[in-house]
């Protein structure tokens, strides 16, 4: 190629680019992103196994790209911008206002006011204030920074999934956080569910690596990091300090414990002291009051908007103070209805709505991957205890809040998406044990390894 | 000659894959061109404001003429945000205005993101027709600390608002609220109020009809809350007494009060009339004499009178012989008819 060419070319595409940019900014910023951690998580891979690998990642991202783009073209000039969800007209809103305060951009005294209400108040407001200081207004653009941030999440697991569960576990995996549907959409929302995703999946690996490093300064930055994780959770969404540390510490003692068997036999021995711990007035009395503070929450979902369930007495719905004396036989009730509500909601029977009928078949798909759960759990425990422990210790303590707070069943949906980054991957691993032993009944234990290469 | 040679040249002269990403890259910058035109968003922008003037009041609707405006948009002036933004269509739309006061102000277009059109000093609101007015408001400043109470002091401006003429002893805080058409008075724990008279400038507003004085952007009515700023902070200020500005004179009346004997029983030399709200600068009247026995009664009163157009006032109630009077206090509330004005007082 002579000079004057590749001189024509570069300013071809330098022009081409700065026209792609001024269109939309986050598009050219991200999808080079998106290629490069692409062929990151596709190292090492088998050619079978890659052209696998490269058809999900490529359908995953075009099939976002449409969507965003038709929403795009979709838009109804009488409103600023279109939108998947109402929540998230709050999102764009809000962080323009942000943006325009920081830069001394007059803006109207209501939006001032409504721009830093402490009512949904988070860090993710702030990250697209900032973002869009820097590029400018990004109403579609945060939609493919969104659909970027998850699958950037979702491929940093695949990773390090992978040499543990197989390469099938790990693309079944990686399928479903790809296309399981409510998943997908809230991928390409302008939500701060794909911020916490990615830095849900940070905080995974710093934990893994607080134990893996193999230097002591890797633990050492393992360690800040997974600190910083946990309170990014927290700016990001209420109770995420509590998830990161029940998720972290508890993922990690169960890796260890079960990798150790002595010091596994050791804990079932100190369990009757554990319980007899738990029994202690003080602890029980902080317990009831958690309960308690959570049905409260409970309770103020069941007056919002939308289709909701119940789970507490009548009469707690009637007068919600009452819930500030509830005793502690109707606070453990609660607890397990409200954990079961979170597996069986929307119960297929009361589905009120067309749109909860349309989402029936999700349902469904629910309930099978769940089943599929404790076989993944008891393979994963076996092939990898610490990354397996991390992963159902985190779904836990998700499962656990959400449950205990929700009452309304399309926030119940939502919020269940965020247990799903975990979850995928054991019952992705549960469905490869169980039609391992289905098809190799005669290698019942060794059917594991069969569908993968450790 | 072949269009594609066999070399795969284009007429023998150019590359024909290089001609392709030629024409697509070509072709790129029209469909550029029409993406952009098509989707971009015109700025908005204003043009005018029809009527240019409002006189204060109720119902302030002004237009706003422009171009490419959308429903989503809002307008202010100054920084008094716009109820409304009734979009008619790209050029116009209604605003609706609430509680602005006098003055010439700016017409501020926003967005949903942020200002994008002013027209300067476009709009001019007048005075209300109705006159600008002064009156003497009792109440009593609220959630106050016991080393607070002294800031509130004959004295005290009240930006804005008015002037402190009259301060009485600090007493428990007493909240009044409405429960349906009821008042219910809402014990305050460790709270402290401090009665006051406040000279207050007001100007009036007929809402359907119904003139009322408005100060700080609240109608001037017994139980009205008002918040005022004072030097120890916003306080809430509950008003007991709304009465003209004229001084208070002290006049002699004699009434004849009748009902039932235990309860005319309990008229006694010094008891004070209190109205129906407990305050010490409301205007008052007391008990000097007593004559007469059983059902009916003339007690002699010296009450604190304002010289009005037509007589005497007395809580806002004309002070006429044959005319009621209602005497009121903790213990008893009795009915009686006006007998005698003193004729000094009498205009």
């Amino acid at each position: 190629m002579s000079g004057t060419r590749a001189l024509w070319l570069a300013v071809a595409a330098g022009a081409g680019l700065g026209l792609a940019y001024s269109l939309s900014p986050m598009t050219v910023l991200c999808l080079p992103l998106l290629a490069a951690l692409a062929v990151w998580a596709g190292r090492g891979l088998s050619a079978r196994e890659r052209r696998w690998f490269v058809s999900l990642v490529t359908v995953g991202v075009v099939a976002r790209l449409v969507v965003i783009a038709v929403l795009f073209v979709t838009a109804d000039s009488d409103r600023p911008f279109a939108t998947l969800f109402g929540d998230e007209e709050f999102f764009k809103l809000r962080s323009v206002w942000i943006r325009n305060v920081g830069l001394a951009v007059p803006v109207s005294r209501a939006d001032f006011i409504y721009a830093f209400d402490e009512v949904g108040q988070s860090s993710y407001l702030y990250l697209l204030a900032l973002l869009q200081a820097m590029v400018g207004p990004i109403p579609y653009g945060v939609h493919v920074m969104n659909a970027t941030v998850y699958l950037a999440g979702v491929l940093i697991v695949y990773r390090y999934v992978r040499p543990a569960f197989g390469e099938v576990a790990a693309l079944g995996g990686l399928a479903l956080l790809l296309f399981f549907p409510t998943l997908f959409v809230w991928s390409i929302s302008a939500l701060k569910e794909p911020s916490y995703t990615l830095v849900a999946v940070a905080e995974l690996w710093c934990c893994l690596y607080l134990v893996r490093g193999r230097r002591w300064w890797q633990r050492g930055v393992a360690a800040v990091g997974l600190v910083t994780c946990i309170f990014a959770l927290e700016s990001l969404r209420r109770g995420g300090l509590s998830v990161g540390v029940a998720g972290s510490l508890g993922g990690l003692a169960l890796g260890i414990i079960s990798s150790r068997p002595r010091l596994a036999w050791a804990t079932l021995a100190a369990s009757p002291l554990l319980a007899m711990v738990l029994l202690l007035p003080p602890v029980q009395d902080r317990a009831l009051s958690v309960v308690r503070s959570s049905a409260v929450y409970h309770g103020g979902h069941i007056v919002s908007s939308g289709y909701s369930y119940k789970i507490l007495d009548g009469r707690y719905y009637h007068d919600g103070r009452l819930l500030w004396a509830m005793d502690g036989r109707e606070a453990g009730q609660y607890v397990v209805r409200s954990l079961v509500s979170y597996v069986t909601e929307p119960v297929p029977w009361r589905a009120e709505s067309a749109a909860l009928r349309a989402y029936l078949p999700e349902q469904m798909l629910w309930y099978v991957l769940l089943a599929f759960v404790p076989f993944g759990l008891v393979a994963g425990l076996r092939r990898d205890p610490l990354l397996t422990s991390l992963l159902a210790s985190h779904a836990g303590a998700l499962i656990v809040m959400v449950a205990l707070t929700s009452g309304n069943i399309g926030t119940l949906i939502r919020h269940r998406g965020l247990a799903l980054p975990y979850l995928a991957w054991l019952a992705a691993l549960g469905i490869c044990v169980v039609v391992g032993w289905l098809t190799q009944p005669s290698r019942s234990r060794e059917g594991v390894h069969a569908y993968g290469d450790r | 000659m072949a269009i594609v040679d066999e070399q795969g040249r284009l007429w023998g002269r150019f590359n024909l894959l290089d001609a392709i990403v030629l024409v697509l890259v070509v072709g790129l910058v029209p469909l550029g061109y029409g993406a952009y035109a098509l989707f971009r968003t015109p700025l908005p922008a204003l043009t005018r404001v029809a009527p240019a003037e409002l006189f204060q009041g109720p119902n302030m609707r002004f237009s706003v003429r422009g171009e490419h405006l959308r429903p989503y948009m809002r307008v202010s002036v100054g920084s008094y945000q716009g109820q409304t933004f009734l979009f008619k269509d790209t050029t116009e739309a209604e605003v609706d205005l609430v509680d602005v006061p006098p003055g010439v102000y700016d017409v501020v277009l926003f967005d949903f993101a942020q200002e994008r059109s002013r027209l300067p000093k476009a709009l001019t609101i007048h005075p209300s027709v109705l006159p600008d007015a002064k009156v003497v408001v009792v109440g009593m400043f609220g959630n106050l600390k016991p080393e607070q109470t002294a800031s509130i002091k004959v004295g005290l401006i009240v930006p804005a608002v008015g002037e402190v003429v009259a301060v009485g002893k600090p007493v428990s805080q007493v909240t009044r609220i409405f429960s349906k058409l009821t008042e219910v008075e809402v014990q305050v724990p460790n709270g402290l109020m401090v009665p006051v008279a406040m000279r207050m400038a007001c100007w009036v507003r007929a809402a359907q009809g119904q003139p009322e004085c408005v100060a700080n952007g609240t109608g001037l009515h017994p139980s009205a809350l008002m918040f005022l700023p004072t030097p120890v902070g916003t306080l809430p200020f509950q008003i007991d007494q709304v009465r003209g500005t004229q001084p208070l004179v002290p006049i002699d009346i004699t009434v004849r009060f009748s009902g039932p004997p235990e309860a005319l029983a309990q008229l006694t030399i010094g008891d004070a009339d209190l109205g129906e709200i407990t305050n010490e600068l409301s205007v008052g009247g007391r008990v000097t004499g007593l004559t007469g026995g059983g059902s009916t009664r003339d007690a002699r009163l010296t009450v604190n009178a304002q010289q009005g157009n037509a007589g005497w006032i007395y809580t806002n109630h004309p002070l006429r012989v044959g005319g009621p009077f209602a005497m009121k206090n903790a213990r008893y509330e009795l009915n009686g008819t006006i007998v005698h004005v003193a004729a000094g007082a009498a205009r």
